[in-house]
């Protein structure tokens, strides 16, 4: 500061020598009435620039009449004509109320007006964050960014999203994730969203290129609460409490009716479809049957029994039984103050989510800690420790936990009897008949009873996690200034089963390993399982040097450099097991032979499930250097560049492979700020454009030939090639280039930007189709595609109505397509790896392409599907399928990801009431759906679509199912016939819809009643997420999110309650 | 406090150029020892396990599946499904998995010996140095072997040289081109491969795991045997026998429960000579294959190998029970059994009638119950005691993936040429004696990618 005024000075009395005209003056803030320190205060023609002072006072000498101009962050710029009649002035700045352009973003490294840097950044902060109470903070970004998608609804994972397209094949597609300046490389869901500032993503070069060889898929930047520096005690206390409905289970189609399953089954039975043995599982009614036929079941009881199971409806009755609402609730404190020497922040949180699946859940401790220390005026120290603790009950059953294996769910097996008996369920590889007759046998009681079981065991997992970091930031004279960082985080996780004495998992242990002469080997007690603890560390250290110009002068600079270090490792333990476990005194025994053979019933040999021989320790280490400069002149034109150098322990490479040197480059200019600009209403314009490198690291490939060791079952050391070697092989390199148009026009109420930016992935690394022959069929890595996204992000902010009720909009619309444009593989001729959810690559089209077989309806003879072959309708499949098709012949239907999507966010406010909906769209693209296919009957699998499947001639005219497989037709080339409909055109539709994501209330109670409260605000607020679609382009009654989920996630409603003091 | 030193001791170690040499998963290493490639060796799970037979065990005559068994197959197992009838197109495009492992394995035993070339050894290195040689030039042979037996066509001198053989890959880079050799150079090759592992092996393994002097014996008296070369073959399963002969007295076993012998990956098992076994094929599993009523026809009273062997439901149908493995799985390695098999038939066709009929009979001796008459006349004439062995050989080595070669081999002589038949929802399907469908199509993906000739079917 001191030397500031220094340089004021000098300048002041080396201009007096020349003096003729003295200007001085005093600006403040026209609303607070307070003097603004620090504003710099610009003379256009003469180029010359002066800071207030602390009171806002400037004073300067000029040989000519001149333009001030007063331009200042968080204020309406400012410009008058100066000359010899101007005297005193009483400049009052007018603030603006647009935040999101006046923000600092932060891209980890540094922080940056996001005005003045040419990078493409999107800020949401905590507001807008707060707007979804939802405990994951990833989930409450949904919608709220453009450029921002989420491949999979509702997503709460890094995977689940995707920023500005894709820029890799194979390799890792997340986004980085940073938390306070560091890679973040634990579970999302230990980040409690209330101790969240913002979130900044880094979408192009410019803005993300400084993290490197892990920016290729752009970076989320979340930096959590700081203490203010001067402010008294704060305190925010909230509580929120949300329920989830009940999921509809019987939203899946895959799903037939008692009858008809029945019905299925009766016929399979009566084609001598099933094998009988005590260790096959066959359906119920089977048995039933089968008892029927060797007379232990009279004709007149099987009716009976078949009458009362045709009543039984088992999807209703799991989703009532074992789904239930779900209570979510959150509480939190953040305490925030501070002097000029010290401030603090402390936030604690409480999280308790119960799940759809009745009885789990989860439960979030967080406390976190943050202190920054200004000893000197020069020194700043900024320490803070953040512990996490999470733990998740899995102790409920799922409707995917009962299905058996070449039986599913069977439809008219409920869960309890009309008297509120628990009733058995199938389960894998035994027959009813078998365990029905376990206690004859001298067994135990064999039947598993899914609502018996409910309380019959005890599943957890724990992590925690805590988080230790620190900043020493010395200030330095000539604008220099000094900066060291340091974080460690520490993770343990782990799991515990139990087992009680009387759950189905002891019970069929104790049975399975009883011997044929009635010996146990496994005692009727307690099994206790401690899964495999994990205990993971990282240390991160960061050196780094700055420069901002402190001159005051039309020329700015600021430039950082430095180097970072990291070591992550993970540390993988056995696990254990007790048997003969005694909960009560916690007793159990570990003395079994894992390595004899058992006789098992019913069938077979065995050994004792043993604890996992598993030691394992993952270190990844990294180094890096880089530098960023940022210039600006006049405050209109700006340049920035980034250097970086990342080097990696990567195994199996030459050290020369190790590293990549990643660069960006990017500008902007001010249109508004020029002289010449002088558009009315126009606020503000800029236009800018960047261009730079990042890459993407994909440590499975190496040089080298690398095997994996391990111990075989005969107790030798075992060796096994997890690479081949390829010299060849070259880091993946990610080259973005970006263009944007900023502007903001009628005095803020409209503003928005404009962004086109495309992204070049090259040298991707890939699996090579191989030949097997030699010796490779899955893993073959080479660097063999290049992929290009191209897209479109725009934004546009309005604020429609300002009086007494507000409304403000914002549209966000982006489109994003992707072409492979370099695949150097060997290409298969064949058609099946383009039928996948996942094709092959293929040059000059999209990676997300979905393709199709062309449909040519079914047959009125055997309602067999057509194919068309030359213009000629056949049934000759194999034919088709292997010799007539090829990929040109093939559909290319559509991509499976939108290629537009946005959001609409309206927020309304009339006094202290504000309401928002947000409704998100999108457009572009196809989905598969499932259906019954003929011959799926036979392996167990059932669909609605039974009922719509072709049944007698004519029927080919309203339904594209095929008929049945009856025993006789059964025609050698089943495999085409499935695949021949499934993969058709007739199962895809378009995925365009719009859906209203949520609706939010807030209402901040009136100022006389909460002081009366001694407080300084309350707020109460509702909320509503999942309403549902509004309108869909595909007629089949299927949410696009969720075509092949067992349900649609369900709504939920949450009323929560902030109180500042 | 710990905390600052920590930070110092990463940053001035970060600088130091071994920071980034640190292995990421410890677990991993490039194998450059005699150690690390006798690892990759016993990697028992790829190297004796999956043998490539599969394709052979569906197409042979040991079993039926009864229709409503095989359109109940579940539809991933159309390979299985198809094969069953020979059809013209077996794979529909899906993945071969005989072809496919037996490829990969080579590739880990040109690896190998790739790597031990390079590896300077001391004298007391030698023989450790040589045992990983002897065993994957041993892997390789066994391998080319198998893969021949299922897509190459029948061994015959005269036309060995114009017939196509197999791809004959000797070296481990994966980019170098696919081509097939002929029948003769494929033999060759496996004869060589062998001859040059016999001086390196031990007499006999640590384990049966790995190979030995007697597991090459008995696989150069197999290939011999398939390439009717009944001197060398009986020689080489002579000598084979010297090193060890001992059979286990069938009447001495019994069972806890479902299976007759140890489930212990082959370790106590006296008359395994290499462990090995095949993959769990759906169409193979004990629910759904039948023993054909011809072959359990061959059983006389008293042969306690039925019951080891076989359940009987209450229909009268014979099911597989279990075999050397211990458990469901079809054991399809080498045995001493296979030995005296191969002993027999060699002194047969050689005129040593007598003789032959000794070694079955010292074989019979250990299967059968005392109190029955097992033994067979030594005075026989030739062709009758070649019935003899020949039926023998049937029952002994039922259902250990020998049946398919023995079918090519023995379909040459119009004597023993037998014609199978099957019957699926009331079609019947025939494989001719002299079929080209004995010779298995190459995998689609394989022509297409490497561009060789395929198969006539």
């Amino acid at each position: 500061m001191k030397i500031l005024f220094f340089i004021c000075g000098f300048m002041v009395l080396s201009m007096a020598l020349f003096a003729q005209v003295e200007i001085s003056g005093k600006v403040y803030d026209r609303n607070t009435q307070t003097p603004i320190a620090g504003l710099r205060v610009q003379f256009v023609k003469a180029q010359r620039m002066i800071g207030t002072d602390e009171k806002g006072y400037f004073k300067m000498t000029l040989q000519a009449a001149d333009t001030l101009y007063l331009d200042h962050i968080g204020y309406v710029p400012y410009h008058t004509v100066v000359d010899h009649n101007s005297r005193f002035l009483e400049i009052g700045l007018e603030a603006q109320t647009q935040s999101i352009d006046l923000v600092e973003v932060n891209t980890g490294y540094y922080r940056v007006a996001k005005e003045r840097s040419p990078g493409s950044f999107v800020h949401i902060d905590s507001m807008l964050l707060n707007r979804s109470p939802s405990p994951n903070i990833l989930q409450r970004l949904e919608g709220l960014a453009p450029g921002l998608q989420f491949v999979n609804a509702g997503g709460a994972d890094a995977q689940d999203i995707r920023i500005r397209g894709l820029g890799t094949i194979e390799s890792d597609e997340r986004p980085l994730i940073v938390l306070d300046g560091f890679p973040y490389e634990g579970d999302i869901n230990n980040i409690p969203p209330n101790t969240i500032e913002s979130v900044t993503l880094l979408m192009d070069a410019a803005a993300a290129s400084i993290w490197g060889a892990r920016a290729g898929n752009g970076v989320i930047v979340i930096t959590t609460k700081k203490n203010s520096r001067e402010q008294p005690i704060r305190i925010s206390v909230h509580t929120d409490a949300g329920i989830t409905d009940r999921p509809d289970i019987t939203y899946s189609p895959e799903w037939l009716p008692a009858e008809k399953v029945m019905a299925i089954e009766k016929q399979r039975y009566a084609l001598g479809h099933y094998n009988y043995a005590d260790n096959v599982t066959i359906p119920y009614y089977v048995e039933l049957l089968r008892a029927n036929a060797d007379g232990d079941l009279t004709d007149g009881e099987l009716a009976g029994l078949e009458h009362q199971l045709k009543s039984v409806n088992a999807r209703e009755e799991i989703m009532e039984h074992l789904y239930s609402p779900a209570l979510t609730l959150q509480h939190g404190i953040n305490m925030l103050g501070g002097s000029q020497r010290y401030g603090f922040s402390l936030s604690a949180s409480y999280l308790d989510q119960q799940g759809s699946v009745s009885r789990n859940g989860n439960k979030r401790y967080n406390l976190s800690f943050r202190n920054r220390f200004r000893p000197i005026t020069a020194l700043e120290i900024d320490l803070g420790l953040s512990y996490v603790n999470q733990q998740v009950r899995n102790n409920g059953i799922s409707y995917d936990d009962l299905s058996v294996v070449n039986i599913g769910v069977s439809p008219y097996m409920g869960l309890q009897d009309e008297n509120g008996r628990a009733l058995p369920l199938l389960r894998n590889a035994l027959s009813h008949n078998y365990t029905a007759r376990a206690l004859s046998l001298g067994l135990l009681d064999w039947e598993y009873r899914p609502l018996d079981e409910l309380r019959t065991g005890d599943n957890r997992s724990f992590s925690q996690e805590l988080r230790v970091y620190s900043t020493v930031n010395l200030t330095l004279p000539w604008g220099i200034y000094a900066k060291a960082d340091y974080q460690y985080t520490g993770d343990v996780a782990g799991s515990r089963s139990l087992y009680t004495k009387d759950s189905y998992y002891v019970r069929n242990m104790v049975n399975r390993f009883t011997q044929p002469n009635g010996t146990r080997i496994i005692p009727q007690n307690g099994i206790l399982y401690i899964g495999s603890p994990s205990e993971a560390f990282s240390h991160y250290g960061r050196m780094s040097v700055g420069f901002d110009s402190p001159w005051e002068s039309a020329h700015r600079l600021h430039a950082i450099g430095g180097f970072e270090v990291r070591h992550h490792q993970t540390e993988t333990f056995p696990s254990n097991l007790l048997y003969n476990y005694d909960e009560e005194y916690q007793i159990g025994d570990t003395r079994y032979n894992y390595n004899q053979s058992y006789t098992v019933r019913p069938l077979g040999n065995s050994f004792i499930t043993g604890p996992a021989a598993v030691h394992r320790l993952l270190r990844n280490r990294d180094v890096s250097y880089f530098g960023n400069l940022g210039y600006n002149y006049l405050q209109r034109y700006f340049l920035s560049g980034s250097l970086r150098y990342d080097a990696s322990n990567l195994f199996g490479v030459k050290t020369n492979q190790k590293g990549v040197p990643l660069w960006s480059l990017g500008g902007s200019w001010d249109i508004s700020r020029e002289r010449f600009f002088n558009v009315p209403n126009i606020d503000f314009l800029r236009i800018r454009a960047t261009y730079g490198i990042a890459g993407n690291v994909n440590k499975s490939v190496t040089h080298f030939p690398t095997a994996t060791y391990s111990t075989s079952n005969i107790g030798l050391r075992n060796a096994t090639y997890r690479t081949f070697g390829n010299p060849s092989l070259r880091w993946e390199k990610v080259a973005t280039e970006n263009l944007g148009l900023d502007f903001r026009v009628l005095n803020g109420r409209l503003s928005g930007s404009l962004e086109f930016y495309g992204k070049k992935g090259s040298d991707l690394i890939g699996n090579d189709l191989m030949d097997p022959t030699t010796g490779v069929s899955t893993d073959y890595k080479i660097n063999y595609a290049d992929i290009a996204t191209r897209g479109i992000d725009l934004q546009l902010t309005g604020r429609i109505l300002t009086g007494k009720v507000g409304w403000n909009t914002v549209w966000i619309g982006s489109q994003v397509s992707n072409k492979v444009t370099n695949y150097y593989t060997k290409d298969a001729t064949g058609i099946g790896v383009y039928l996948t959810d996942s094709p092959n690559p293929v040059k000059n089209s999209s990676r997300d392409l979905v393709y199709a077989l062309p449909w040519s309806g079914l047959s009125s003879e055997n309602g067999y599907p057509f194919v068309e072959m030359d213009g000629v309708k056949s049934q000759q499949y194999a034919e088709f399928y292997d010799r007539y098709m090829d990929f040109d012949k093939l559909l290319k239907v559509g991509v499976r990801v939108p290629t537009y999507y946005g959001s609409i966010r309206n927020t309304f406010d009339y006094k202290d009431i504000e309401l928002g909906f947000l409704i998100t769209w999108k457009a572009g693209y196809v989905f598969r759906r499932t259906s019954m296919y003929p011959g799926a009957e036979y392996a167990a699998y059932y669909h609605e679509d039974y009922d719509r499947r072709w049944q007698s001639p004519g029927d080919e005219r309203s339904t594209d199912v095929p008929a049945f497989i009856a025993k006789e037709d059964m025609p050698v080339g089943h495999n085409y016939l499935s695949t021949l409909y499934l993969q058709s055109e007739a199962l895809v539709s378009s995925g365009s819809h719009i859906r209203l994501h949520d609706i939010n209330i807030g209402y901040s109670l009136p100022a006389s009643l909460v002081h009366r409260l001694n407080m300084k605000g309350i707020r109460v607020k509702l909320y509503c997420r999942n309403l549902g679609v509004i309108w869909r382009e595909n007629k089949v009654g299927i949410d696009p999110d969720y075509a092949r989920s067992l349900y649609v996630e369900p709504r939920f409603y949450s009323f929560g309650l902030t109180g500042d003091f | 406090m710990r905390t600052r030193y920590l930070i110092l001791l990463l940053l001035t170690s970060a600088c130091s150029p071994d920071f980034l040499e640190i292995k990421q998963d410890v677990s991993i290493g490039t194998p450059y020892t005699i150690q690390d490639f006798q690892a990759v060796l016993d990697h028992n799970i790829r190297m004796n396990s999956n043998a490539s037979v599969i394709l052979g065990m569906v197409g042979s005559d040991e079993f039926k599946v009864s229709s409503e068994s095989w359109n109940g197959l579940p539809t991933a197992s159309f390979v299985n499904k198809n094969a069953y009838v020979w059809a013209d197109d077996v794979y529909e495009r899906g993945t071969v998995d005989d072809w496919n492992d037996a490829y990969e394995r080579i590739l880990y035993t040109n690896m190998a010996l790739e790597g031990i070339g390079k590896i300077v050894f001391s004298p007391q290195e030698q023989p450790d140095w040589e045992n990983v040689k002897g065993s994957a030039l041993f892997f390789r042979g066994l391998n080319f072997y198998q893969v021949a037996q299922l897509f190459a066509g029948v061994y015959r001198s005269a036309t060995a040289h114009k017939e196509p053989g197999i791809p004959i890959r000797l070296e481990s880079d994966v980019t170098a081109s696919t081509v097939r050799s002929t029948l003769r150079q494929t033999y060759d090759r496996i004869l060589l491969d062998l001859n040059d592992a016999l001086p390196l092996l031990p007499d006999k393994s640590v384990n049966t795991m790995r190979p030995s002097k007697l597991s090459a014996f008995c696989l150069l008296a197999r290939v011999h045997l398939q390439m009717e070369m009944y001197e060398e073959a009986y020689s080489f399963a002579l000598k084979a026998l010297e090193i060890e002969d001992g059979l286990t007295d069938y009447t001495t076993l019994s069972s806890a429960g479902t299976y007759f012998f140890p489930r212990d990956n082959g370790a106590s098992h006296r008359e395994i000579v290499l462990f090995n076994y095949a993959k769990a094929a759906t169409i193979l599993t004990s629910s759904r294959l039948q023993v054909v009523d011809d072959l359990i026809a061959l059983y006389r009273p008293g042969d306690k190998r039925k019951d080891i062997f076989y359940t009987k439901n209450a229909q009268g149908v014979y099911f597989y029970r279990g075999s050397f493995t211990g458990y469901s799985t079809f054991f399809v390695g080498q045995s001493i059994p296979e030995l005296y098999l191969m002993a027999a038939e060699c002194a047969v066709r050689l005129g040593e009638v007598k003789e032959g009929i000794t070694w079955l009979n010292n074989l019979r001796a250990m299967r059968f119950d005392p109190q029955v008459d097992y033994e067979i006349d030594t005075n026989l004439g030739q062709s009758v005691a070649l019935d003899h062995v020949l039926d023998e050989r049937r029952i002994e080595l039922a259902f250990k993936g020998l049946r398919w070669e023995d079918l090519r081999r023995l379909n040459k002589d119009p004597r023993y040429a037998k014609e199978i038949k099957r019957e699926i929802n009331g079609r019947e399907y025939i494989l001719q004696p002299d079929s080209k469908r004995y010779v298995w199509p190459i995998p689609d993906l394989v022509i297409e990618i490497s561009g060789i000739e395929q198969n006539d079917r």
